[in-house]
């Protein structure tokens, strides 16, 4: 790594042009065109590929003996490509927010915030369905994120990149040994959590789904609706506001959607790592910084490896299945390494 | 990230093992008069000392009979049936009584002259070594607990006799417990004695319940928030091994497991494959195990489809085939053996 730090020319600085010193490799229509067909490809594929073989037709013919594993898939597919959007598109605009290439969700404790928080309320309060632990997810969320803001702040220079990804690491950190120790002090909240903790997107209620939805749309709408605002914090606070910004009320609104799309999705299949760092990261390398591209084509990606990693962990290991959170961290963290070696991270 | 992935990933891991322990660590019940009695008083054979004992982290030398004893796991049921009260003995945290103990353990206790209440040993975050140090015990009883190779070192070196489990970690049988129980104590006759008990009480309860010899089973436990998976208990496991010692079978589901860890993941999709003439799960209320067996995923498997299904609420209930002595045994052979037949005949259990 140190040589490519040495040597690249290619490697990415932090610039004031809103991402668009790197070119992009492809026109943004092929770039679509490409997400669209992987899409496909991992719908069919979750669809087709599983533990064992079904027969695809048992999805149209409700009397068919293995109807109801092909319903299974169907809806574990749709919440799949539903929370990986979700946290594509909570990373991106993550990075964004903080103008840190290395933001993500999991990284600035939002993840851990809305977990410590359901973990405690599950513990604690007695919060059994997630129509009554997701509004824990919520607060957490959004506490844990102010908290950080508000560490980063501290001394001179305000909430520069390095100092909130050290605030983050620390909360994380803080959050993360919160969860452990309230785990080891109640049998009963470990058995409840603790695959829900690796995240994972199987076995989902239909009900569960539908409450989170609502807050996934509505995040989503904030989130893909800050495009400008995004492409504008890129240039800096001083031109943001230049630009006749309210760089505090614009960084409110982005916030909001954070907290309402991590909040729901951790709620839903808990804390799902990695893919809001990676996502951004890919997309950038194919249309570079603007963010009414990245926004929309990180939900897109993300939705691809959320359904993809849950497709393969199905079959890698028989007879039993490897949850979502863990084969995302084992496709991505090479892939990652990678990029960074490759000198390909996309600037901001 | 990839360090907060690890983290989670060994998180998991822990947080797994704990809530296992949780499972095959639960501890309650009300007393038992059928139980093996406790050989009270039973004195050890002096001939039995010096005696060096092996198990899967060393080996231990006991030199003379032991007077002050520290339990972990269930081996302070086998002491006191000895008729020995040990001076600490492991917490149960996860459905033990009021007081920490097993009432089948305080019954046993209460028959030996001038028994004290033990010491509580809380081992949910690690084995409190310095806490037995300061005990100063004679020897250390854990055949069948989470006692880790550090563990037994730093014991050890501080010059206590410890001794662990002879093979995979929470795989000992009741009778391997109390033989080498026995053998640390010089009472090996006594020991025997108790076992052939035990065994007999297994015997007549087989008699009693005809139905469930010859039938087959699955131990299964069940992630409301996960589906995904089914756990399925091994045949290392302690609660497979009595049920098969009172002639129930394994399908080949679960011999596909292999005998390597105590339990396994068999993915949802192959419900339909986990096929036996009964399953057995834990629940926690009610409604969820009414929820449970209403998944249509889950219906996919025969037992639950055909209503051949227990589901205990109480662990306890259980705890005497999970976490299996000779003093425990005997009330999961009265409480839960009746209701696995009813089971088998087609009456779903959940209670």
């Amino acid at each position: 790594m140190t040589t490519t730090t040495e040597t690249s020319p290619d490697l990415p600085g932090r610039t004031a042009t809103a991402g668009r010193a790197r070119t992009p490799r492809r026109s943004t229509p092929a770039s679509v065109a490409i997400c669209i067909a992987a899409l496909a490809v991992v719908g069919v594929a979750s669809l087709c590929i599983g533990n064992r073989w079904v027969d695809p037709l048992a999805l149209l013919d409700a009397s068919h003996p293995d109807h109801v594993f092909m319903d299974a898939r169907l809806l574990r597919t749709g919440v799949g490509a539903l929370l990986g959007a979700a946290f594509g598109v909570a990373g991106a605009a993550m990075q964004g927010l903080t103008r840190n290439p290395l933001a993500d969700t999991g990284l600035l404790g939002v993840n851990a915030g809305a977990a410590f928080a359901m973990v405690a309320g599950i513990t604690y309060v007695g919060a059994g369905t997630i129509g009554g632990y997701i509004w824990f997810g919520f607060i957490g969320a959004g506490v844990a994120a102010v908290a950080v803001h508000l560490i980063a702040s501290l001394g001179r220079g305000g909430a520069t990149p390095a100092k909130l990804v050290i605030a983050g690491a620390a909360v994380t950190a803080a959050l993360s040994s919160w969860t452990t120790a309230i785990l080891l002090m109640s049998r009963e909240t470990i058995d409840a959590t603790r695959r829900w903790q690796v995240g994972s997107v199987a076995g989902k209620q239909t009900d569960a789904l539908l409450t989170a939805l609502p807050f996934i749309v509505v995040g989503f709408v904030l989130v893909l609706g800050s495009a400008r605002v995004l492409n504008a914090l890129a240039l800096g606070d001083d031109l943001a506001r230049g630009l006749g910004r309210n760089t505090t009320r614009d960084r409110l609104v982005v916030g909001l959607g954070l907290v309402l799309l991590v909040g729901a999705s951790v709620a839903l299949a808990g804390p799902i790592a990695f893919l809001g760092l990676l996502v951004p990261h890919l997309v950038r390398m194919q249309v570079g910084g603007d963010y009414a591209k990245v926004l929309p084509l990180s939900a897109a990606w993300g939705a691809v490896l959320m359904v993809g990693a849950d497709t393969v962990g199905r079959f890698v290991l028989p007879p039993s299945e490897i949850q979502v959170g863990v084969m995302i961290a084992v496709i991505g963290a090479p892939l990652f390494l990678v990029m960074i070696r490759r000198g390909r991270l996309g600037s901001l | 990230m990839q360090l907060s992935s690890l983290r989670r990933a060994s998180a998991l891991v822990a947080a797994t093992s704990v809530a296992m322990l949780g499972l095959s660590a639960c501890a309650t019940g009300s007393s038992d008069e059928d139980g093996a009695a406790p050989a009270a008083n039973s004195s050890a054979d002096t001939d039995a000392f010096p005696v060096t004992i092996e198990s899967t982290y060393g080996e231990a030398t006991i030199e003379e009979e032991p007077q002050r004893i520290v339990t972990l796991g269930v081996d302070g049921d086998n002491v006191a049936a000895l008729g020995v009260a040990p001076i600490a003995v492991q917490k149960m945290t996860w459905g033990g009584n009021a007081a920490g103990t097993t009432d089948w353990f305080d019954d046993a206790l209460a028959e030996i002259d001038g028994a004290e209440a033990p010491e509580l040993l809380d081992v949910t975050d690690a084995v409190p070594t310095d806490q037995i140090i300061g005990l100063e015990p004679d020897v250390v009883i854990a055949t069948n607990s989470g006692l880790t190779q550090d563990d037994f070192d730093k014991l050890s070196d501080a010059g206590i006799p410890v001794i662990a489990h002879p093979g995979v970690q929470w795989a000992t049988t009741w009778e391997q417990s109390m033989e080498t129980t026995g053998q640390a104590l010089g009472r090996t006759e006594a020991a025997e004695e108790i076992i052939a008990e035990t065994k007999a009480d297994l015997e007549a309860t087989a008699e009693e319940n005809p139905d469930i010899v010859g039938a087959s089973f699955i131990w299964a436990f069940f992630d409301p928030t996960d589906l995904s998976n089914v756990g399925v208990y091994t045949t290392v496991d302690n609660r497979p091994a009595i049920l098969e010692e009172l002639g129930m079978v394994s399908p080949p589901i679960v011999e596909e497991g292999g005998t390597d860890a105590f339990y396994f993941n068999v993915s949802a999709e192959r419900a339909a494959e986990l096929d036996a003439d009964v399953i057995l799960a834990y629940g926690t209320t009610p409604e969820e195990s009414e929820q449970l067996v209403q998944t249509p995923l889950l219906q996919q498997i025969p037992p639950i489809a055909n209503g051949n299904y227990v589901i205990t609420l109480e662990p306890n209930d259980t705890l005497g085939l999970s976490f299996p002595s000779v003093l425990g045994i005997p009330y999961a052979l009265d409480h839960f053996i009746p209701e696995v037949a009813a089971a088998i005949g087609g009456e779903p259990q959940v209670y």
